[in-house]
């Protein structure tokens, strides 16, 4: 499963705020560096000011639009809406003093910053010139991408954005770069989507819809992940047992932990059956920030494969 | 204290803007507090974004209609003595709000037709970052001047960062500046002197060039007819901003004990005392923070007599426990944590985890009483 994720040029890791997005976006990322493969670990947001959590995940400090190695293997940048029109525009106006010109042009940035679609283009168009840049040999600087989407709303707005643009301006030269993404996008030798959710009733309602948005939209749909699911003690027998008990003898201390492990396996199971695609699931644990990161990541990639990639690159 | 200042708040203002990321549990808090303050005997109109389906049907709200929906006393009295507390919802319609705003706002019926007909527009609210907040703020102008309501309680459009709600309308009326306006306005040789009208050559040949001439061409026609509007927008927007500054408003961050919660909601308080804003203090939602008074698991081996299955299940159910109560305590200590980062005036509550309860109306009245319980 995962080394077939590893071979696409794009992971786009989406789902609605708050399901733990980011931190499998860089749990991704980690694995697949410990694995040996080149990452670029990318924050899509639509704003660009105020603190990068994703950064913060696996110890990047947060440096704007440039691309910077956190560790060998493994590279971070946040997208910038500007990046993305700076590029456009030099690679799209015929001559390069008119380029420069307009990006002087103060009322033009603050169109491009804020006129229909632009800005998610711009976030659009930074990725695919950093998904396209070649080392001199060749090869891809970031064979793999993995994308940490934003929150529903505007994820959907980022892939429902090539059509909206197609339908408004459908020649020119957006509407070719906007061609070229979407065919990326919803190319699944490509590009894989996965999406995040909790184990929850409300996660779980939510992710239904969104998979089902992603596949109105043609985007590939490679597998869910469920996030922060609960350790589960019981076997069958014992549960029945326990939950016997428990009508007798009214509640006790844990009762709540073991309503919401209820809670946690009924989503998991409406989750699978709603989805035709695999469904991973991630432990919950009494971790935060990268040393969560970390120990995620074990579970995609365990120690003992991920040790010779680390003697081969120290 | 912390309860008294809840319920102050529930009693006293005006506006309640209930800010937070995705995923917090805003919309369920707006909801419990709406309930909390109309069970109280306030006239409230909750007026909400995207709620989830299962809410809105808990809360007996149909998709989406024009008009806020009254919630029924005895629904909302189910318990008790009807009071004189009324509580309505409105599922905030992003494009209903704008083409009422066009209608109000535009010299003439007319002119109103021509933009809301106009293609740019009809793609306006998926296109321009910003609507749903710009909606959001034009809606609240606009119940704030409803004599039906004494409080509104606003749950924010969701977002990554809890600060969106307050950019959006910035950045829309960014775009809807008259320096972007005059850009693909008519060319006026009377304004701006040759150097305006260089920029504006040049400006014409990027976006012909960029965007294609026929877009440029829409464009150029839909801000014409929307210019005539700006001037009312903007005035809207000074004058909501006023509001959401003054003492009659207050800001509540809703924060979730998983989410990254501290190092973001520092960052919002920080924010919103910077541009004058009431900052009224943090709900920690689905906390688990309160213990209940309840028997240790072990007290239940007494009962296990010879059943496997059963000793194990107890067994597993101490495991449990434990991890209940390492959550319990770490919820204490974030909440703890959150409250000494308290501005002076400001509160920090824990709403419980309503876990399944939140599937009956019910379960938004123990919530609501929870949180002004404090």
């Amino acid at each position: 499963m995962l080394e077939a994720l590893w071979e696409k040029r794009a992971l786009l890791v989406s789902g609605k705020g708050g399901v733990g997005k980011s931190t499998l976006a860089a749990t991704l990322a980690v694995a697949a560096a410990r694995s040996g493969r080149q990452v670029l670990l990318v924050e899509m947001s639509p704003d660009d000011d105020g603190p990068s959590p994703l950064a913060a995940l696996v110890g990047a400090r947060d440096e704007g639009p440039r691309v910077t190695e956190v560790r060998p293997h493994l590279s971070f940048v946040r997208l910038a809406a500007s990046e993305g029109h700076r590029h456009f525009l030099q690679d799209t106006l015929p001559v390069r003093w008119l380029a420069d010109a307009a990006l002087r042009s103060r009322a033009l940035r603050r169109f491009l910053e804020a006129g229909p679609a632009l800005r998610e283009m711009g976030l659009l168009y930074q990725m695919l010139t950093l998904v396209r840049r070649t080392l001199p040999d060749g090869r891809f600087t970031h064979p793999l991408s993995i994308i940490d989407l934003p929150a529903t709303g505007h994820a959907l707005a980022i892939a429902a954005l090539p059509r909206t643009v197609l339908s408004l301006m459908p020649g020119g030269p957006i509407g070719r770069t906007v061609r070229e993404g979407l065919d990326f996008l919803q190319d699944p030798a490509r590009t894989a989507v996965l999406l995040t959710s909790l184990p929850e009733p409300l996660p779980v309602s939510e992710a239904l819809t969104l998979a089902s948005e992603l596949e109105r939209l043609g985007l590939p749909l490679a597998a869910a992940v469920l996030n922060r699911m609960p350790e589960d003690p019981f076997t069958p027998e014992s549960h029945a047992a326990l939950q016997r008990l428990l009508a007798t003898h009214g509640p006790h201390r844990g009762t709540r932990a073991l309503a919401r492990l209820e809670r946690a396996r009924a989503a998991h199971a409406r989750l699978a059956a709603g989805l035709h695609v695999p469904l991973l699931t991630l432990p919950e644990l009494p971790l935060t920030g990268p040393e969560l990161v970390e120990r995620l990541a074990d579970v995609f990639t365990p120690r003992e494969a991920a040790e010779p990639t680390r003697e081969a690159a120290p | 204290m912390s309860a008294r200042n809840l319920q102050r708040l529930l009693r006293e203002k005006r506006v309640l803007v209930l800010c937070g990321a995705g995923g917090v549990g805003k919309t369920t808090t707006a909801a419990a507090l709406g309930v909390a303050a109309a069970r109280a005997g306030r006239r409230v109109l909750v007026l909400t974004i995207d709620p989830a389906r299962r809410l809105a049907e808990v809360m007996g709200l149909p998709e989406s209609g024009p008009e806020p929906t009254s919630i029924p006393p005895e629904r909302l009295f189910a318990d008790g003595p009807r009071g004189p507390g009324q509580l309505d919802v409105w599922m905030l319609d992003a494009r209903l709000v704008f083409d009422r705003m066009v209608h109000r706002l535009a010299p003439s019926p007319e002119a109103a037709r021509a933009i809301v007909e106009h293609r740019v527009y009809r793609f306006l609210s998926e296109l321009v970052a910003g609507v749903q907040e710009y909606a959001a703020t034009e809606a609240l102008d606009g119940f704030l001047a409803d004599a039906r309501y004494e409080l509104i309680v606003l749950d924010t459009p969701p977002s990554r960062h809890a600060l969106d709600f307050l950019d959006a309308p910035g950045r829309l009326s960014r775009f809807l500046d008259e320096r972007i306006v005059s850009l693909f306005g008519p060319e006026d040789a009377s304004r701006g002197g040759r150097l305006w009208h260089g920029a504006q050559v040049l400006v014409g040949r990027v976006l012909d060039g960029v965007f294609g001439a026929g877009f440029a061409r829409e464009m150029r026609g839909f801000v014409g007819a929307f210019s005539g509007l700006f001037g009312g927008i903007r005035l809207h927007t000074e004058r909501l901003r006023a509001r959401l500054a003054s003492p009659d408003a207050a800001f509540l961050l809703v924060t979730s004990p998983e989410s990254a919660a501290l190092r973001e909601s520092a960052f919002f308080r920080d924010t919103l005392v910077k541009r004058g804003l009431p900052f009224a203090g943090y709900v920690l939602n689905r906390s688990w923070a309160r213990e209940d008074a309840l028997a240790n698991p072990e007290a239940l081996l007494e009962h296990v007599g010879d059943d496997p299955h059963a000793e194990h299940g107890v067994a597993a159910l101490s495991r449990l426990a434990a991890a209940e109560h390492a959550r319990a305590e770490s919820h204490r200590a974030l909440l703890a944590r959150l409250t000494e980062q308290l501005p002076t005036g400001a509160i920090a509550v824990a709403a419980p985890d309503a876990g399944a309860e939140l599937e009956e109306f019910r379960g938004l009245v123990r919530l609501g009483d929870a949180l002004a319980a404090g």
